[in-house]
């Protein structure tokens, strides 16, 4: 039987199914209560959680960061590449929000609606040439961190719009109220504050205006090169079908491919959206 | 409009509606449920192995008659590197057991090179391609390193493949990836049949490797890794050959190499995140 009971000496509030019919219902120690107290071991039978981390918004909102020139690259010695000679790390570093919460929260930076993970496309031209960027968090900032690949023509410098959601870490016991509605305010809380309706929680929003959170793997290795799957679905190979090498001062033809060549798809995510 | 909490026990759900500007939690929205209790994994190393080696061998010869009068040269030149075939490389490891009906795993990484590889890629260092030392929020894979020809990566994510035999599992997994060798190998000019000429100049050699072409990555310089060697036949006296091959593979005088490279990486790794179930 699915159930919705309160503890109060525990300050807890939950949604679940019970995994039997032993004991009291009131007694947080029964074996019926067990996804109450121990949500963890039965994480399947429980559909809401007082204590569960529902990924509250500190910040969200967008900012436009200007990107610099990426310069060209020669090829090396010894092979003649057709296209994308180098790959670069730590091509520059750009903030993308101060938060100042003092600790390293969980974020989300994304470009047209596109959640990014680390090392994800956002600017390519012809050949190959390549930005990315890996945003990563301070107890101060949030920041991008870009590196690139690169061929031999320079990629133009770019300004690119970031969406971005910094989250809290979940609230601790704010008071002793184990479940109360206010109906001037319309605000639901419960077990001890730890949840409240008014606080802004990411949701999942099917259909709506989302992110996409990628699940699962996003980047496949074949034949030495990588293919991104972006967080939609859309497939990225920097080292285009066309791309082959040979030799330099070759005995023979022809060149060979340099290409990615396996055939990785995933397009499993998650789309959520800040309310 | 309802307004208040409702709880339908066949859902189940919990749906706040409320018509308060203050109430944020919308009807059309679903909360994420995430465990209060971090899954941490502190200085985890993962390790990326050396690659299977070849060795790429250059031999190339020219000849010139009439450099004198009656006379006829030969030039000889050899170079040998390393070189790596193509080769594919998974390694998937569970890390723990995911919670039952757990779906996403949200974390934070830290990783940082602890062994890079020994010698350039080629002739430039092999690329971190991912922040060392900070926190990055992440859901998915990693791109680490990357190369002319080369990349490798690591994904942390919950198993969700029924077939798999990782179903389940919380799994690190790591990939290495070496293209295909460039093209080019093979008989240069005459190849390795020495010409000579009655008059004017004859080329040829080659560029073998062993068992696969590779791309040459290790291509030091100096004896015994590149030889030359001339000699001036004077009075020219046409014989087949006009000289064994010394600096060809298996030459008395061939170039000669002992592999010194490793390219192999290690990653030390801190992860905290929390097991997750779309709602």
């Amino acid at each position: 039987m699915v159930c919705l009971r309160a503890f109060p000496d525990e300050g807890i509030v939950a949604l679940y199914e019970e995994p039997s019919t032993s004991g009291a219902i009131d007694d947080i120690d029964a074996a019926r209560n067990a996804p109450a107290k121990d949500p963890d071991s039965y994480f399947d039978m429980v559909y809401f959680h007082s204590t569960f981390d529902y990924m509250e918004v500190h910040a969200a909102g967008s900012v436009s960061i200007s990107h610099s020139t990426i310069a060209a690259v020669s090829a090396p010695p010894g092979v003649n590449p057709s296209s994308v000679y180098d790959w670069a790390s730590a091509v520059d570093d750009k903030l993308v929000y101060t938060h100042s919460l003092g600790y390293l929260p969980f974020a989300i930076v994304a470009t047209t609606d596109m959640i990014i993970a680390p090392s994800t496309k956002v600017q390519s031209d012809t050949g190959g040439r390549t930005r990315y960027v890996t945003p990563y968090v301070t107890t101060t900032e949030l920041r991008l961190w870009e590196s690139a690949s690169k061929t031999a023509s320079t990629l133009g410098s770019t300004s690119i719009t970031y969406q971005y959601i910094v989250f809290k870490e979940p609230a601790g016991d704010e008071n002793d109220i184990l479940w109360e509605f206010d109906p001037d305010t319309g605000i639901w809380q419960m077990g001890r504050g730890r949840f409240r309706t008014n606080r802004r929680y990411l949701q999942t929003a099917p259909g709506g205006s989302p992110l996409v959170l990628n699940v699962g793997r996003n980047v496949d290795l074949k034949n030495g090169a990588p293919r991104f799957i972006l967080a939609d679905g859309t497939i990225y190979a920097p080292i285009g079908a066309g791309t082959t090498w040979i030799l330099a001062n070759a005995a023979s033809t022809p060149a060979t491919s340099l290409a990615y060549s396996g055939t990785f798809t995933n397009d499993d995510g998650i789309e959520v959206q800040a309310p | 409009m309802t307004k208040g909490l409702v709880f339908d026990p066949d859902i189940p759900a919990i749906e706040f509606k409320g018509d308060s500007r203050d109430a944020l939690v919308v009807p059309s929205g679903k909360l994420i449920n995430n465990l209060p209790t971090p899954y941490t994994l502190s200085s985890y190393n993962v390790v990326f192995p050396d690659f299977t080696k070849d060795v790429t061998y250059k031999h190339t010869w020219s000849s010139h008659s009439n450099v004198g009068p009656g006379t006829w040269d030969l030039n000889e030149f050899c170079s040998v590197g390393i070189s790596i075939p193509g080769q594919e490389y998974n390694n998937i490891t569970d890390l723990t057991t995911a919670p039952a009906d757990a779906n996403l795993f949200t974390y934070r990484i830290r990783l940082n090179r602890t062994v890079a590889p020994s010698h350039n890629w080629i002739n430039a260092p092999v690329s971190k391609m991912v922040v060392e030392n900070q926190w990055i929020p992440c859901t998915g894979s990693i791109l680490v390193e990357a190369a002319l020809g080369m990349s490798r990566a690591l994904s942390i994510y919950i198993d969700l493949d029924t077939g798999s035999s990782h179903f389940g599992k919380l799994v690190i997994h790591k990939q290495q990836s070496i293209a295909n060798g460039p093209g080019g190998y093979g008989s240069i000019g005459s190849g390795e049949n020495i010409q000579v000429p009655a008059s004017g100049d004859a080329t040829g050699g080659e560029v073998v490797y062993t068992t696969a072409a590779g791309v040459p990555v290790y291509n030091p310089t100096g004896s015994p890794y590149i030889k030359s060697r001339y000699e001036l036949y004077d009075p020219f006296v046409p014989v087949a050959p006009i000289n064994p091959q010394l600096l060809r593979r298996g030459g008395a005088q061939q170039c000669t190499i002992t592999d010194v490279t490793n390219y192999g990486s290690t990653w030390q790794i801190d992860v905290v995140g929390r097991f997750g179930r779309q709602g």
